[in-house]
């Protein structure tokens, strides 16, 4: 909800897509996705935090080996 | 009266064989009571997201899945994101559809966010889809997180 009302205050027209860097799209969906696993997987609010913490940086983190990996074929 | 004790014992072993032929059978329907109740709680889940687990009073996870689902699903439709309708043409459009309307009610409020309609020529219109979809298969994890709790399989 927070990333939604982001968007929102960065949405300029309505018929525009809501204007966000690649950066930050990747990063709002690593972030929602990763609360959801560790509400489902984790029992206690530690753990949870701890787990959507550790795994939104791996997500983070892949994305941007992967970006780089992919950097050659892009040109 | 009965003062036979013969009689007696046969009373006794004619009620227990009754318990033992009951017991079963009760148990058999009180199995299926509580897969249909689960059911109900999947179904919750599924249009409102975080409504099974809130019905279970698991409202840590329901508050999750809600913003989780909802952020997704809103932020998808900001980005102009395909929503995809229920008839298609090929299999992929098909299990798009299945995956935008594991949404919920996310699904139905889609035209309210994006009026202009979808915009996939550009990359945030492709990040949309994605953001949909993914919202999509996060609720049906969550469908089935809530009928494992309801049935009991699950007791975190």
């Amino acid at each position: 909800m927070i990333a939604s009302c982001a968007v929102c205050a960065m949405s300029i027209e309505a018929h525009n897509p809501a204007r966000i860097s690649h950066f930050f799209a990747m990063s709002a969906f690593a972030l929602l996705v990763s609360i959801a696993l560790a509400g489902l997987t984790k029992r206690t609010a530690e753990e949870r935090t701890k787990y959507a913490v550790s795994c939104f940086l791996k997500f983070l983190a892949v994305a941007i080996v992967i970006g780089w990996l992919m950097y050659p074929f892009s040109h | 009266m009965n003062n036979n004790p013969i009689d007696d014992v046969s009373d006794v072993t004619a009620t227990e064989t009754t318990v033992a032929v009951a017991g079963p059978a009760r148990q058999h329907e009180s199995a299926a009571r509580h897969a249909v109740l689960a059911l109900c709680f999947a179904i919750a889940a599924w249009i409102i997201p975080g409504l099974g687990h809130l019905a279970l009073k698991r409202w840590g996870r329901a508050l999750i899945f809600f913003a989780c689902v909802g952020g997704l699903a809103i932020t998808g439709y900001l980005l102009r994101g395909n929503v995809f309708p229920s008839r298609s043409s090929d299999l992929f459009d098909t299990l798009g559809f299945v995956a935008d309307a594991s949404t919920g009610i996310f699904y139905l409020v889609a035209r309210f966010f994006e009026r202009a309609g979808p915009d996939v020529s550009r990359a945030a219109g492709d990040y949309g889809t994605r953001f949909i979809a993914a919202a999509g298969i996060v609720n049906l994890l969550s469908v089935f997180d809530a009928y494992e709790i309801a049935l009991g399989r699950r007791t975190m």
